[in-house]
């Protein structure tokens, strides 16, 4: 119970203490030209497409004409692979390297490299933040009863406490629409849904938009209620930083991260509590859970 | 309790079957060390005009005055007590305001570098490229007869630097200068534009933060 209540307290706390990490992430960038900027990041890109695109449709049972609202608050995560941690820089005007090296990414080992470079010269790549999960958290509101269609809004917006950073936002809007209500004795209920977010942190630093189309079947048992999907995610994703040797703004784009995504979870509907948990596969593989309060 | 506890244990377990990897959706907070790059430059600018073909100049600098070490990693998040090392990358140029002619070229470019008056390094020799248009910098090969030499040379000026920053007594006075040389052409007429050479620098120190473990 007390590590439970340790690890809620450590979540709770993972967007504030966000602040210092996503500036320090700001500084680390300045030291890098637009093609090594998003091989740092890129680990980063692939973490928030699959992190914000799970954890959005946990049932396909959506009332016709019952209204129902619920607050929900996710946290959804993913691991990463090994081969996430480092990635091979290329070359910055004004250096020619004499080697090459596997520089560290955004979540690789907290040591900065060096590279050799022509004369004696050298360059220091910029260590990593050591991470082998990522963690988001957000809250989510859903609104159900009219013609089997379902409303979902995510909103969260936090001050990360650096005047040169600014805030932290989310932002997403949805609906589910139940396909079961046009059967007669469908074996289990069947929807589909459309979810839109958008994702900034600071003025640019991170600036993403994520769409997920999915289709979703479950039943229940009960209490119960198995449910699977399947979908596809769309996810872009800029970075804007200072360049500390150039001193310019560098605006880097992102590889789209366009994917199929396959969730399978389960829910426990209690009265005014309902509780999930998911597996995902998407661009990384991951697991969310979540609490709803609601009738 | 139990039934909010069950479940995420679960999915726990999977995650860790499945990647190896802890849970991640029972974070905790750790703080990490993290050795931090910070990039920063010295600009020279230069003048290229008259009807001679051959042409050249000489810009001094201070540079501590050019650098203000503390304050570049402090705009990073370092303290410049935790900055390990400093290192000379590279020299980039450009061309900021263009030779009337679009066809100009300076060719034949000879750049050497001298800290406090003592012999000129020959760190570039041979260089040419257009001055007819502006461009964005370029890598600028260290070519020159004294390059290795040159490149130690700066990199003593930084550690030096570094020192001072640090609160020590630089080895020598932080005073330098570059002189170019080069040939322009088309002969016969008029040269006038300007152009810059940037020495990179890469510096690494350390930062403490509070991260997920």
């Amino acid at each position: 119970m007390k590590s439970f209540l340790r690890s809620a307290l450590a979540l709770s706390a993972l967007f504030l203490l966000a602040g210092n990490a996503w500036a320090q992430l700001e500084a680390n960038l300045g030291a890098l030209e637009d093609e090594n900027a998003k091989g740092y990041l890129t680990p980063l890109s692939s973490a928030l497409a699959s992190t914000l695109n799970s954890s959005i449709f946990t049932t396909a049972n959506v009332g016709a004409d019952v209204f129902s609202a619920h607050l929900q608050v996710n946290v959804m995560g993913v691991s990463f692979d090994d081969a996430d941690r480092t990635y091979n820089p290329t070359d910055p005007v004004g250096f020619q390297s004499t080697e090459s090296v596997d520089a560290p990414t955004v979540i690789g080992g907290t040591d900065a490299v060096i590279q050799s470079g022509e004369n004696g010269t050298v360059l220091y790549h910029p260590g990593g933040f050591d991470l082998q999960n990522f963690t988001v958290a957000s809250p989510q509101l859903e609104v159900s009863g009219f013609l089997g269609t379902r409303a979902l809004v995510r909103w969260i917006s936090i001050d990360l406490g650096d005047a040169d950073l600014g805030s932290l936002e989310l932002f997403g809007l949805g609906v589910q629409h139940s396909i079961s209500q046009y059967m007669v004795a469908p074996p289990l209920d069947l929807a589909v849904g459309v979810f839109w977010q958008s994702f900034k942190i600071g003025d640019g630093l991170v600036d993403a938009d994520a769409l997920q189309v999915m289709a979703m079947g479950s039943k229940r048992f009960n209490v119960v209620e198995p449910y699977v999907g399947v979908g596809f995610d769309m996810f872009d994703m800029q970075s804007e930083y200072t360049d500390d040797t150039s001193g310019e703004n560098i605006a880097v784009d992102f590889d789209p991260e366009n994917n199929f995504h396959l969730t399978a979870g389960a829910r426990l509907n209690l009265r005014f509590l309902q509780i999930h948990g998911e597996f995902n596969v998407a661009a990384e593989t991951g697991v969310a859970a979540g609490l709803a309060l609601g009738y | 309790m139990k039934k909010m506890i069950l479940p995420l244990a679960a999915l726990c377990v999977g995650n860790l079957l499945l990647s190896g990897s802890g849970c991640p959706l029972i974070p905790s907070i750790e703080e990490k060390t993290v050795e931090l790059a910070v990039g920063s430059s010295l600009t020279l600018e230069f003048h290229a005009e008259g009807t001679e073909n051959v042409l050249g100049g000489t810009d001094s600098f201070e540079l501590d005055d050019e650098i203000d070490l503390a304050q570049v990693v402090e705009d990073a998040g370092v303290d410049i007590s935790d900055v390990h090392d400093i290192a000379f990358v590279g020299l980039a140029y450009r061309v900021t305001n263009p030779d009337p002619n679009p066809n100009r070229r300076i060719e034949q470019v000879d750049i050497s570098i001298a800290r406090n008056g003592g012999a000129n390094l020959e760190i570039v020799s041979g260089f040419e490229d257009g001055a007819g248009s502006a461009y964005d910098f370029r890598t600028l090969d260290l070519s020159g007869a004294d390059a290795d030499a040159a490149v130690d040379m700066i990199n003593g000026m930084l550690d030096d630097l570094l020192l001072e920053a640090q609160g020590g007594t630089p080895q020598a006075p932080l005073a330098g200068s570059s002189t170019w040389s080069g040939v322009s052409s088309p002969t016969g007429e008029n040269t006038n534009f300007d152009w810059e050479i940037r020495l990179d620098i890469s510096i690494v120190g350390e930062v403490t933060l509070d991260l997920p473990e």
